[in-house]
């Protein structure tokens, strides 16, 4: 393994969990020592790899294709996965997203995926035996309890990144559909009716009265995709950027004029779980939430979107 | 794979001035003759530097092939550098987006406020040489100098039941009073079983839906076209979401039934 990953590190861009100041976070890292190997949830998620939190579309009208480099993106653990999943369904059409993810190599990790489920309090997700089948990655690796590892491949580019590094020793895994039911999922459905019923139940106006409306929920979230396109001039050079947008900010819905739809913490609240379990289920008939609980961490007032919901789905039944 | 976030440059062919800060552009792009779109679509519109904004289209479908007109309100940093804009100079534009208004298969009730009356008008347009349907329009403003299209007015009363008013001065020839769009509607007796196609100011929506309930128009007859910060026009940024769906792809037309069971209205 250690051979594999000094190779990888020495092609490429390489992502990993790393330790840095007590907490472990996603970062590029240059040698595979630094590679945190806890399983820990990192506190930021991965999605800046693969949307980054501001990128070039065009340049004076000509489009541009920012970062082309290999890159390798190691350690995402399953519900990193399913987000990732995700994404790779919402920005299917998108060609800044497709053309940058054809030279990423997605390597996710597990130490026990069971044991994952149970220690990331995956909230609402329960553990699937068949997990790996319905996610998209490239290579997926699983420490077993010997300390061995088990190697499987989830596409053709992995396949081939894992024999020409000398490993043939692994389980190819057929994709099998984002979801394993056929039709709509019911862990979903039934979290989807519970908000969509709660536009007037009294939980919005309790959390908009503790709310900062500071939106680092929406940026440490692995799922939170929505951006702003904005123009940006310098001299006679002009570039149309992307930047991750956020819900909770002022300007998110102000028209020419100053109205805004989203004119209180209230508002915004209930169209960020809108978003998360009624909108996506809707378009993508996937999770909106993969339960990682990042944003109860960074939360500086302690709001617990599991906790939530439970409570929504408990006055629904 | 298609860039949805290219834009094409349009020339502009012309510039008519509406009022002292609106404009029509009529626009031609490389291959118009493939150019198609319905009423009540809306174009994402830009120059370089100033970013864009979503600008509904202002002229007949039925003459997309020659060109397409984008009537556009000086609100901001963008819409004023448009409207500086001259004839034979370039601009920037993507789509058509959005669903249009629905089919019209009955007689058809036009209801604008202010510059609302810019996708109307493309309705208007479609649909104006009919014999099998009847015309209504209803349209409010607040004084004679925010009026839009007002050099075609004389035309279209002569030809169907078109009814202005003005909230704060009265127009020789077509408005004896001053009031708002409601007045009209109370005043008039509206066409039977006919669809209402509705666009201005969203505070006006609630208080015009109020006074066509109370005429018996039935809900499901009733449309609104919703304006909403967007940047993808693709359905995926999320600036124009209300409840369930999106601004840019599933309107900017709503009917009544699914705005009010969003609690939208």
């Amino acid at each position: 393994m250690d051979k594999f990953l000094a190779k990888l590190i020495g092609t490429g861009l390489f992502y990993a969990p790393s330790r840095q100041d007590g907490q472990v976070k996603v970062l590029p890292i240059e040698d595979q020592r630094q590679i945190d190997w806890s399983g820990d949830m990192p506190v930021n998620s991965f999605k800046n790899i693969f949307l980054p939190a501001s990128e070039t579309l065009f340049e004076n009208n000509k489009a541009i294709f920012e970062n082309e480099n290999k890159t390798f993106v190691w350690g995402m653990n399953v519900l990193d996965l399913q987000a990732l999943t995700l994404f790779e369904q919402v920005f299917e059409k998108d060609i800044y997203f497709q053309r940058r993810r054809q030279n990423i190599f997605v390597c996710g990790y597990t130490g026990g995926l069971e044991a994952d489920y149970r220690r990331y309090k995956a909230q609402h997700l329960s553990y699937e035996e068949n997990i790996l089948e319905h996610l998209i990655f490239d290579v997926f690796i699983e420490k077993q309890k010997d300390g061995n590892f088990l190697a499987f491949s989830g596409s053709e580019k992995g396949q081939q990144l894992l024999e020409e590094n000398g490993i043939t020793d692994y389980e190819n895994i057929e994709f099998a559909g984002i979801i394993p039911q056929k039709g709509v999922n019911p862990v979903i459905a039934a979290k989807r009716l519970a908000i969509e019923q709660s536009a007037e139940d009294p939980i919005w106006d309790e959390l908009a009265q503790t709310c900062l409306a500071c939106g680092k929920c929406s940026i440490v979230c692995p799922t939170c995709f929505c951006f702003d396109e904005k123009d940006k001039a310098e001299f006679a050079n002009v570039k149309k950027v992307r930047q991750w947008g956020n819900c909770f900010y002022p300007e998110f819905s102000k028209v020419a004029g100053g109205h805004k739809d989203l004119d209180s913490v209230k508002k915004k609240l209930y169209f960020w779980y809108t978003h998360k379990f009624v909108r996506i289920p809707d378009e993508y008939n996937y999770y909106g939430c993969v339960g990682c609980g990042r944003c109860v961490r960074v939360c500086p007032v302690g709001i617990d979107i599991a906790k939530n919901i439970q409570r929504l789905k408990k006055e629904k039944s | 794979m298609k860039n949805f976030f290219e834009l094409k440059p349009a020339r502009v062919i012309k510039v008519i001035n509406e009022n002292p800060i609106t404009r029509t552009l009529r626009l031609q792009i490389k291959n118009q003759e493939k150019f198609q779109f319905l009423a009540g679509q809306f174009m994402m519109i830009g120059l370089p530097g100033f970013g864009e904004c979503p600008i509904s289209i202002s002229s007949n479908p039925k003459e997309a092939a020659k060109s397409f007109s984008l009537t556009i309100r000086e609100v901001g940093e963008l819409t004023v550098k448009l409207n500086r804009l001259k004839q034979g100079e370039t601009v920037y534009v993507r789509g058509p987006f959005g669903n249009g208004f629905p089919l019209v298969n009955k007689s058809l009730i036009l209801i604008g406020g202010g510059c609302g009356f810019i996708p109307l008008r493309s309705v208007y347009e479609e649909n104006k040489s009919r014999k099998d349907i009847k015309l209504q329009i209803l349209f409010g403003c607040a004084t004679q100098d925010s009026l839009v299209f007002k050099k075609e007015y004389s035309k279209i009363k002569n030809k169907h039941d078109f009814n202005l008013i003005l909230e704060k001065e009265t127009m020789p020839g077509f408005s004896s009073q001053k009031g708002f769009v409601t007045d009209l509607i109370k005043k008039k007796k509206l066409l039977n079983d006919a669809l209402v196609f509705i666009c201005g100011p969203e505070v006006m929506y609630k208080y015009v839906v109020k006074e066509l309930l109370v005429k018996k128009v039935k809900p499901e007859n009733i449309y609104f076209s919703l304006e909403k910060r967007m940047h993808c026009g693709l359905g995926v940024c999320q600036h124009c979401a209300i409840g369930t769906k999106y601004v840019c792809k599933d309107g900017p037309v709503f009917n009544y039934e699914f705005l009010s069971k969003n609690k939208y209205l």
